[in-house]
């Protein structure tokens, strides 16, 4: 076999969704087109390439030793760190990545954009990149062929542990071969790691406030049923509409009303009155923020409206609300319970905001059409949302987006982000047909524009008027498991005591290592107080309510983790720092076992 | 012949450092130790004249050293940067080293 069929061969064996793409692409309209590549044989038997855009030459390696040019330019970087990723952009013909891979620890990661899929076809021809292509750690993503790789496996890449561990690097001359790409690539490792920057946040502000939504809520999951039981019953051969709270939702509502029993109505919480004031009932609610104020629910106390929540949605949203919750996600530590009385937990996961969580929701419920309405993702005028409301942030973080009538208008930076996350849904989901039926606001690429009415139009079963009566449907939980439920709960508050002691253990331990690293790097002790701290930590990390306890350590030592992979060349300075990082953390699991267990004794007195 | 070794191995340091320079794309760098590096190469040159005009032989022609630097300063010129460090780190080095080598 040549070159290209192997590389062919193992992309197809390794990389899927590249092989798909590189299958189906058209090279010749490609971005980024050279005028002409060469292939040099190289002094020490090897090949290079020399390439020319317009009327320039540039040469990518060494004509003379490609493999020891690559080690001098890889040796300007430390790779000290662990859990590292690293953003390079520029393949070239894969001699640099081959030695980065080679400095790169085993938890590391390789993202690389390749901004011309000619060069990258050529190189799939002269060169063996099986290194390269068969190895998970890294990933090649090539510019109008599966650029979104790199987009959406490095958006959810960084996190807490490595945020602070990332290289960004630059195949020499690509800046200025290939400037515009460049531009794109910056912009993506700057988008995620904004992206990371609002979870970690999220998780610091929202830790504590998650345990006390999941505790409080456990009452409701009695009388609940999960979005996987919905599943059938409600007639997905409708369309669903999404209703959010942006200001074009005033010029729809006409034809929402008449929308109602043609289509399934999922609103988000904070536009609900809204609509009840204007004579329209949804069929569901949306609430999943940990942290929403009430008063963006419903100034209402009768609400019985099915409410789609997760267990850490703002307990006090659970409270006003009257009627059927629908759990879409059981929180972490609630997985193994519904697992154990032969229940799939249900694991939606929170996405960009509320409205693209009930998105999401519609597409796990199986609905092939799914109509936006009030998605403005704009201002209109001074409008953020809904009846005119001026919506004012801390900071100013207005952006310009194109609009859906190809003008320029004014949005946020979050709105921004919540663009690219339907963008991202509807490559994923290319089946989906999604439908923007505002007529003013941020343009979604990919979705059809068109009104709420002409939209409805298209509904081949028009006949048909559905009326659903989600109280027709049996809890989850039987009586006998709903004990079963109980029992688990027991078990957690039993188990807490155990785990305040064992990380009181590691705790000492980590004080003695402190002192003991000073003295003898290699002292025995070192060896077996890290082999007793680890069986603590499997022991601690296996127990289901450690689940609980993960969301008060992210939240109060969220420092800690993020340094915790940092080292430098001081190998003492190292352990010490290490070693005061992880005491931490177990200093915060001892605290959260204090916490979790009178909360839990509360719940297991009031409900069971 | 110390000094002529001496002044040898300080043009291959000197040849290192720039070449170490050019290989990262620390460029701007990497041209300012050019001069440097230039200067010194042009005065090992003279002595290596000298020192085969004296009747040494040292195993390499100075035509050859001359026509390796015009080669790169084609590289400089062309901004051929990766070319410039293989020309300075692969041929005249290894002209350098031959020399070194057969200084009595």
């Amino acid at each position: 076999m040549n070159y290209y069929d192997i590389n062919m061969e193992h992309i197809k064996n390794y990389r899927d969704f590249m092989y798909k793409a590189l299958v189906d692409a058209k090279v010749s309209t490609t971005s980024n087109r050279l005028e002409n590549i060469e292939l040099i044989d190289t002094r020490n038997g090897s090949k290079s390439i020399v390439i020319q855009k317009g009327l320039n030459r540039y040469r990518l390696n060494s004509s003379y030793n490609p493999q020891e040019e690559a080690k001098k330019w890889v040796s300007q970087f430390e790779f000290k760190n662990l859990h590292t990723v690293i953003a390079m952009y520029g393949f070239g013909n894969g001699v640099f990545a081959k030695e980065i891979l080679s400095q790169m620890g085993k938890e590391d990661k390789l993202f690389i954009y390749e901004p011309s899929a000619q060069l990258l076809l050529f190189v799939l021809h002269h060169f063996d990149l099986t290194e390269l292509i068969t190895n998970p750690q890294i990933i090649i993503a090539i510019e109008n062929i599966n650029e979104f790789e790199f987009h959406h496996i490095l958006l959810n890449s960084l996190d807490i542990n490595n945020i602070h561990n990332q290289m960004r690097l630059t195949y020499p001359q690509y800046d200025i071969i290939f400037p515009e790409s460049g531009i794109l690539f910056w912009k993506e490792l700057k988008d995620a790691h904004f992206r990371a920057t609002v979870n970690i946040n999220t998780q610091k502000s929202f830790g504590t406030r998650m345990i006390e939504n999941t505790i409080n809520n456990i009452k409701y999951i009695k009388n609940s049923n999960t979005i996987t039981d919905l599943i059938g019953t409600i007639p997905d051969n409708l369309p669903a509409i999404v209703v959010a709270a942006g200001p074009s939702i005033g010029r729809q509502l006409e034809a929402l009303k008449e929308a109602k029993g043609k289509s399934v109505i999922i609103a988000v919480d904070r536009i609900l009155d809204y609509l009840l004031d204007n004579g329209i009932e949804p069929d569901f609610l949306v609430t999943i923020d940990p942290m929403k104020a009430a008063q963006y629910f419903s100034k209402r106390d009768d609400i019985t409206i099915p409410l789609m929540c997760f267990v850490e949605s703002n307990s006090e949203i659970l409270d006003v609300h009257k009627g059927k919750k629908i759990i879409c996600n059981s929180s972490d530590y609630l997985i193994k319970v519904y697992e154990d009385n032969g229940h799939i937990p249900p694991q939606l996961f929170p996405s960009a905001s509320v409205a693209t969580f009930a998105f999401t929701a519609c597409i796990e419920l199986g609905f092939k059409r799914i109509i936006l309405v009030g998605q403005d993702l704009a201002y209109d005028g001074n409008s953020s949302h809904a009846g005119g409301i001026e919506e004012k942030l801390v900071q100013n973080n207005d952006v310009m987006m194109e609009g859906i009538h190809g003008d320029m208008i004014r949005s946020r930076f979050d709105w921004k982000m919540f663009i690219t996350w339907y963008q991202d849904m509807l490559v994923l989901f290319p089946d989906l047909e999604v439908i923007d039926a505002k007529d003013k606001g941020a343009k979604i690429k990919g979705t059809k524009v068109m009104s709420l009415q002409e939209a409805m139009k298209l509904n081949s079963n028009q006949d048909i008027f559905y009326e659903f009566d989600i109280n027709q449907l049996k809890p989850t939980f039987n009586q006998e498991e709903w004990e079963n439920f109980g029992r688990y709960i027991e078990e957690s508050v039993d188990v807490l005591d155990k785990i305040k002691s064992k990380a009181k253990e590691a705790i000492n331990a980590f004080n003695l290592l402190i002192k003991e690293c000073k003295v003898n790097l290699k002292s025995r002790i070192i060896d077996e107080k890290l082999r007793r701290i680890e069986k603590i930590n499997n022991f601690i990390e296996q127990q289901p309510v450690y689940k609980l306890i993960d969301y008060y350590v992210k939240a109060q030592a969220t420092q800690e983790l993020t340094d915790i992979y940092q080292v430098n060349d001081n190998q003492v300075d190292d352990s010490v720092h290490t070693y005061e990082r992880a005491r931490c953390i177990f200093e915060a699991i001892a605290d959260a076992a204090d916490y979790l267990k009178p909360e839990l004794e509360q719940v297991l007195e009031e409900n069971f | 012949m110390s000094s002529l070794k001496d002044a040898i191995k300080e043009a291959i340091q000197s040849i290192d450092r720039v070449t170490d320079l050019l290989y990262k794309w620390n460029t701007s760098l990497a041209y300012e130790y050019l001069d440097e590096t230039f200067r010194l190469l042009s005065s090992t040159i003279d002595q290596i004249f000298q020192y085969q005009v004296n009747g040494h032989d040292i195993g390499i022609e100075v035509n050859n050293i001359m026509n390796i630097l015009n080669l790169a300063m084609k590289a400089i010129e062309e901004k051929d940067t990766i070319l410039l460090a293989d020309i300075l780190n692969y041929d005249l080095k290894e002209l350098l080293k031959t020399a070194d080598t057969n200084i009595i």
